[in-house]
């Protein structure tokens, strides 16, 4: 008990480095001048179009800054949403180690938030400073929206300040206000991140669907197409005109722009884009902590501090899953909008361009999936009475590992056959592996994968404990029922997506597996609240009795994870390819290729070298604090000894 | 101490073979052959460190194995890029614009594979390109040394230096695919090569948005077994004429009968310097493309004929080896002034058919003009004389006509009046008309002019389209493309070769 | 009999597993599968059976039993010796089989789906764009099933007078021209062709045939003829009609809304 109140007392040695809020106004002021300063500067250097960036060229210049801007933005985001979770866990279960978490790691957030400003004002500068034309051009669009941006930036920062350091203030009565701070951090900060993925979604699809524009939208938009179409009349040119028809907001001649700025903000893609990193930083930021945890229970020396990290690791891992599991959900919304705004960009991204981008993808996650599951066997270790599950494991393995195999299947194998093997399959697919290829037999996987996921964690949950309830039995039969048929039917749907057209496999057939295993996880989680309810303990979890290697996986996918930020970044930005705004404005630099796989991902590994380091570096300023404040305190470290 | 020394050194290996595999740094060379490859090094140092190293350092190797494992295993996709390798060339610096071009020059152009920079070295496929900054102003009359190189590059079979044939593809075009800055940097790296460089920008010459003129138009490529167009190879008489360093070749007299055995390309390399289209285009139409030292010529010169294999050829003379029915081989140089005119009955294509020189005399002309052949249309030709030039219509030319009749007696003489088909025919012998009777011809000849001939064709038969079945051919290509001599494979990977040939 | 050792059994499933994948399935179920396709499955396979015996410490201990008792203990002099020597020579047999291959050209590097222009045309005339483009004849099938079944009929008629020879009277892409050509010609009986590709996308494909590919990707060796020199546009889409009416297959379309 006594180590956990040091523990404490070293959290506020953490938090004496971060007095200094002044500092960290800094560079947030610098932020705040470049974004009110952007437009007029852009507009006035607008005559030059590019400027080259010495030495590593503009467009890396770019993407190292975006990328590693972006991954902070995630650790601020996500971590922050990871604390407030954990902190009303803590309020409502009264166990205060949850509580020590979510402070210690809004402690590091700090580090971080200044970190993230300072990246995107060196973002700004090398966007204005290279790309005078694309800035001018997007901020005379987007203007309002970037005042909205400072604004909510000024919110973040006061609520973040607040909700940190009133952090002990707060306890008891006032608890409930806190939370809320911390709910209000986390509002302001998805409102930021939605706010500029508006300005980059708009880059890649500069198009809304006819039904969502405004009346006036709507007539500048058929002027201007009279005006292309000469002799046209205007029957003639709403022709075939539906509400879900995509219309670009640009004069497709000239360029200019038509529409409003709320209709630029809800282009095509944003919500998508939103939904799916709002939920990847959920992930995110859960892995993070986890990654975090693994380092501190690997050097951790005495028993104590490890059961603490083993705990946080496991909860950090826990908060990842619960985002992994709706990701690809999420993923496949997106990529079905991105087809629905053009073909040719859903074509280039799943079928030809990036088509072995979603193979290193599918790795990746394969990886993660993977992972996930290893260290919910291992966590099983620590718990007496999990034996009995033990027995299921090779069977649960196989099936993820097929289904992985599955999904990194790849449909044309040309590029990777000799020509001997090319012949002997008779092509470029091969006769019986290239359904594995299709989008149904990926879906399959993906949805078989999750539901086998689900069941690792269902078994985690169980172990050490035997149901009370009269029903056991039932209840047994139903989930292991429910478990089965749901598997079928998914497996029975993909097999019938092979036979049916694409738009009815798109819109009915996959939401319907997603559907299954949604409702299969929702139900059967419930049932077995209610079957475990009064259930006996059997077997107490001892924390801190885990494999070094269980933590090394944790590293492993916090590593994997950001890899996957980046990789999908490259995918996300070189869908426009020669294009800075899609079929409105050209690429004319000299980076206007696409770059190779290979190069790209190099880029990537460099932004994850120096993304780690510097969360390295904030950790170790973290744990720095904590030793200083051991050393402040000898009687305590006597009492504890 | 020398766990210290292990330690701190593996580390300084890590690091290093991260950067140099991240930043796509070449092996360790040695001699020739490059020592292992970084990614390599980069496991051993992680595996010893891994050893070696506790907690923090460990975690820290591990963590740099994972990042470096994703950039791994997206190095192992092979791609075709869109990638414009050059993006810019910085003309207030010649000499680095000609550096850029002696790259291009030795790699992605594939220039070196034919053409050689050095005078001492052994005769290549393609001209020596010492010294060419200087020669390229007097290689073609009427171009400048830059011009004369746009061209040569563009549309390299519009000037052939003599003695070479039309072998040279068109380099912006796929496989090799050069874009405008690099074919512009492998100029100035030619202009370095003993003239001046020179930065003025040009046009290019062709139009590359022009799909038609970028696609290659020829057939399609065939796979097939190697080892069954080795036996097609054999048993189709290839090896007759063509060595395959492997394959045993039968002594002459011995292969099929049907052939005449000649002296033909060593094949046993043919795939490191050539694309399948090239292999398939030389089986298919052995005259498209003939490599110099193998075309067969016929020519006539001081009254005697020579048919056998033309050795050599330059501005002013030509060797021919010919073969006596003994087998006792004879080489002859014979100087072009030495070549007899042949008479000539129909004026087409007459570069196409090997002619050279022309001697015509214009209808309303008395006098017969001569000299070599410049420029030909379909309906005129013109010729160099003397220091000028002189277009001359290819219709408007008096006739010789030459009339045998049934008595043997050889007539020849410009037509006056009349035609074969009338009764009467009247023509102009040494300056009298004379009348001849239609009825009384055996044989008749038009000769509209003279010229000299130097026509080379290729000695491979051409009826294998017919002999060869299709699966017979794509076998056979597909032996040829396995042809590529060990020297030339050691260096490219598989991964390598694919990324080659879809830039 | 002796149990196995936990190591022997995986060494057991790992071999058997790349047999059954190498030879059973690549040769007698199906046809074989691309030697790198068998290593990225291996390397599932490998990564599974770790998974399997590090989760506990007890069996990643009892896995490594065998491995640290040939390398320490005294009386298994014998089995380190023949390990030492059998090592070295199983990496010679690699480099060998590696060097042995160099023979054989890798296959082209091609892209299975060219991306599409963002406009659809047809000669020089601009039909449209790509994404919106429909087969002016596709509404016959709900709206005059008779006019439908004509220009069935008569896509049925181009098809056996042009596409028959390369892709099949099945259209299988087996037709009597279709073994030596590389890339074959499509197989429209592959769920993975028509479903996956709007009207206007195979109309962009049959009009401009192989040389109209796009460079990305190049070299396209496709034989496909440009056909819109030779067939009307009415045949085109015809022609279309015919393909999605004969193997049962729908193109893609988009639905409306979401």
């Amino acid at each position: 008990m006594r180590q956990h109140q040091q523990t404490r007392l070293d959290i506020r040695g953490v938090a004496c480095r971060f007095k200094k809020p002044l500092l960290l106004l800094v560079p947030l002021i610098l932020l705040i001048l470049l974004q009110t300063l952007a437009p007029a500067v852009a507009q006035d250097m607008s005559e030059a179009e590019y400027r080259p960036f010495p030495k590593i060229g503009s467009r890396n210049a770019a993407w190292i800054a975006a990328q590693l801007h972006l991954l902070f933005g995630s650790f601020i985001l996500g971590v922050p949403m990871f604390a407030v979770i954990i902190e009303f866990i803590g309020w409502k279960t009264k166990d205060a180690r949850y509580d020590r978490m979510a402070q210690e790691f809004i402690k590091l957030c700090m580090g971080a938030f200044s970190t993230t400003a300072l990246l995107g004002g060196v973002l700004v500068f090398i966007l204005i400073w290279c790309y005078p034309k694309v800035m001018s051009k997007l901020s005379g669009i987007f203007g309002p929206t970037m005042i909205f941006y400072v604004v909510l930036f000024f919110g973040e920062t006061f609520t973040l300040y607040l909700y940190s350091y009133g952090w002990d203030k707060m306890q008891g009565r006032h608890k409930g206000w806190h939370l809320f701070l911390g709910v209000l951090l986390n509002v302001f900060g998805t409102a930021i991140m939605f706010v500029s993925n508006s300005w980059l979604t708009y880059q890649t699809s500069p198009g809304t669907q006819y039904g969502k524009l405004s009346d006036t939208t709507r007539q500048s938009w058929l002027e201007s197409k009279l005006a292309q179409n000469p002799g046209m009349t205007q029957t003639e040119a709403m022709e075939g005109i539906t509400d879900a028809t995509v219309i670009p907001l640009h004069n497709e001649t000239t360029g200019e722009f038509l529409a409003t700025v709320w209709e630029a903000v809800n282009n095509f893609t944003w919500m998508p884009v939103n939904i799916h990193r709002l939920i990847g930083n959920i992930a995110f930021g859960g892995s993070i902590v986890a990654a975090y945890a693994a380092f501190r229970f690997l050097v951790a020396k005495t028993k104590e501090d490890r059961a603490h990290y083993d705990w946080m690791g496991y909860t950090g891992n826990f908060i990842a899953l619960c985002g992994l599991i709706p990701l690809p959900f999420a993923g496949y919304w997106l990529g079905r909008e991105i087809y629905m705004f053009n073909n040719t960009m859903g074509i280039n991204m799943m079928g030809s361009l990036f088509s072995w981008l979603f193979i290193i993808q599918a790795v990746m996650i394969g990886v993660l999936f993977i992972g996930a599951n290893y260290y919910l066997w291992s966590g099983m270790g620590r718990i007496d009475g999990a034996q009995i599950y033990a027995r299921y494991r090779p069977y649960m393995i196989a099936i993820i590992v097929i289904c992985v195999a599955i999904w990194m299947t790849p449909r044309t194998l040309s590029k990777i056959s000799t020509s001997s093997e090319l012949s002997a399959m008779g092509g470029a697919n091969h006769p019986h592996l290239g359904l594995f290829g299709l989008m149904t037999a990926k879906n399959t996987a993906v949805n078989i994968i999750i539901l086998t996921t689900f069941l690792s964690f269902l078994f985690y949950r169980r172990s050490g404990k035997s149901p009370t309830a009269s029903w056991k039995k039932v209840g047994n039969i139903a989930i292991s029922s429910i478990f089965f048929f749901s598997a079928v039917s998914i497996v029975v749907i993909g097999i019938v997506g092979f036979t049916v057209p694409t738009d009815l496999r798109v819109n009915v057939l996959t939401p319907y597996q997603v559907l299954i295993a949604l409702v299969v996880m929702v139900a059967v989680t419930i049932i077995d609240i209610f079957m475990y309810r009064k259930a006996t303990m059997s077997g107490t979890i001892k924390w801190g009795e885990m494999t070094d290697r269980s933590q090394y996986v944790l590293i492993l996918l916090a590593i994997t994870f950001t890899s996957l930020m980046g990789l999908m970044g490259y995918a996300r930005s070189g869908l426009r390819e020669a294009w800075h705004i899609f079929g409105v404005m050209q690429d004319t630099s000299p980076d206007a290729f696409t770059p190779l796989l290979s190069e790209a991902v190099n880029i990537v590994a460099i932004i994850m070298v120096i993304f780690f380091a510097l969360v390295g570096f904030i950790f170790w300023l973290g744990l720095w604090g904590e030793k200083k404040k051991q050393q402040a305190v000898p009687t305590e470290m006597e009492e504890a000894d | 101490m020398s766990k210290t020394v292990v330690k701190v050194a593996s580390l300084i290996l890590m690091v290093v073979s991260f950067i140099a595999y991240i930043a796509g740094v070449s092996a360790f060379p040695i001699a020739s052959e490059n020592l292992l490859p970084w990614s390599v090094w980069f496991i051993i140092s992680v595996v010893v460190n891994i050893i070696v190293w506790s907690s923090v350092m460990k975690l820290l190797t591990f963590s740099l194995a994972v990042i470096w494992f994703y950039a791994f295993v997206a190095g192992l996709v092979p791609e075709s890029s869109t990638a414009i390798n050059l993006t810019s060339l910085d003309w207030s610096d010649p000499e680095s614009v000609a550096e850029q071009g002696a790259a291009i020059f030795n790699g992605k152009g594939q220039c070196s594979a034919c053409h050689t920079v050095d005078p001492s070295a052994p005769k290549g496929r393609c001209p020596d390109l010492t010294d060419i900054g200087a020669n390229a102003a007097n290689r073609q009359p009427g171009l400048d040394a830059k011009t004369y190189l746009i061209e040569s590059l563009y549309e390299p079979a519009n000037y052939l230096v003599p003695g070479y044939g039309k072998i040279m593809p068109e380099i912006w075009k796929a496989p090799i695919a050069l874009s405008k800055l690099e074919i512009e940097a492998v100029i100035a790296y030619l202009q370095s090569q003993g003239g001046e460089i020179d930065p003025t920008p040009y046009d290019e010459p062709i139009d590359r948005a022009d799909p038609g003129t970028v696609a290659a138009a020829l057939p399609p490529l065939l796979t097939g077994d190697p080892a069954l167009g080795k036996k097609v190879f054999v048993s189709a008489a290839c090896i007759s004429c063509h060595a395959v360093k492997g394959i045993e070749s039968p002594a002459a007299g011995e292969g099929s009968q049907d052939f005449e055995v000649v002296t033909a390309p060593d094949l046993s390399e043919i795939a490191a310097f050539n694309d399948m289209r090239y292999l398939e285009e030389s089986i298919l139409k052995p005259g498209a493309q003939i490599v110099s030292g193998y075309g067969a010529v016929t020519v006539k010169a001081n009254g005697a004929t020579f048919q056998g294999t033309l050795v050599s050829q330059d501005t002013e003379q030509i060797v021919v080896r010919t073969k006596k029915a003994s087998g006792e081989e004879e080489e002859h140089t014979i100087l072009l002034t030495e070549l007899d005119e042949e008479p000539i009955e129909e004026l087409a294509n007459l570069k196409a058919n090997g002619y050279f020189t022309l001697t015509l005399t214009p209808a309303d002309a008395d006098a017969s003009v001569s000299g070599e052949i410049v420029e030909e249309t379909e309906d005129s030709v013109t010729l160099k004389v003397g220091d000028g030039t002189q277009t001359l219509s290819k219709t408007d030319v008096k006739t010789l006509l030459t009339i045998v009749n049934f008595d043997g007696d050889e007539i020849v003489g410009s037509v006056v009046s009349g035609t074969l088909d009338d009764d009467e025919l009247v023509l102009n012998v040494d300056g009298s008309e004379e009348v001849i009777d239609t009825f009384d011809i055996e044989d008749s000849v038009f000769t509209r002019a003279f010229g000299k001939k130097l026509l080379v064709t290729s000695p491979m038969p051409e009826n294998f389209p017919l002999l060869l079945s299709v699966s017979d051919l794509s076998n056979l290509l597909a032996f040829l493309s396995t042809l590529t001599g060990a020297a030339a494979t050691a260096e490219a990977t598989p991964a390598d070769a694919t990324e080659t040939s879809a830039e | 009999m002796k149990r196995l050792s936990l190591f022997t059994t995986c060494l057991i499933i790992f071999v058997g597993c790349w047999v059954f994948l190498r030879f059973i399935v690549g040769s007698v179920i199906s046809v074989p599968i691309p030697g790198s396709v068998v290593a990225m499955y291996m390397g599932l396979i490998l990564i599974a059976i770790l998974v399997h015996i590090s989760v506990e410490d007890s069996r990643f201990r009892e896995f490594l039993r065998p491995l640290r008792e040939t390398l320490v203990d005294d009386n298994r002099r014998v089995r380190r010796r023949v390990v030492a020597v059998l090592v070295p020579l199983v990496l010679l047999a690699y480099t060998y089989s590696i060097f042995a291959q160099r023979a054989n050209p890798p296959g082209n590097p091609r892209d299975a789906h060219p991306s599409p222009p963002l406009e659809l045309t047809y000669k020089d005339e601009v039909i449209g764009k790509m994404q919106e483009v429909e087969n002016p004849f596709r509404h016959y099938e709900k709206d005059e099933p008779e006019a439908f079944k004509a220009h069935v009929e008569n896509g049925r008629r181009v098809y056996y007078q042009n596409c028959f020879y390369c892709h099949g009277d099945d259209l299988d892409g087996q037709g009597h021209f279709a073994s030596p050509l590389q890339p074959l010609p499509a197989n429209f009986q592959d769920p993975g062709i028509i479903p996956n590709f709007q009207e206007s996308f195979l109309f962009w494909r049959i009009s401009k045939g192989g040389p109209g590919l796009p460079a990305a990707g190049t070299p396209w060796d496709s034989a496909m003829p440009i056909w819109e020199n030779m067939l009307t546009k009415d045949e085109i889409w015809d022609v279309i009609l015919f393909l999605s009416d004969y193997t049962g297959y729908q193109p893609r379309t988009f639905g409306e809304g979401h």
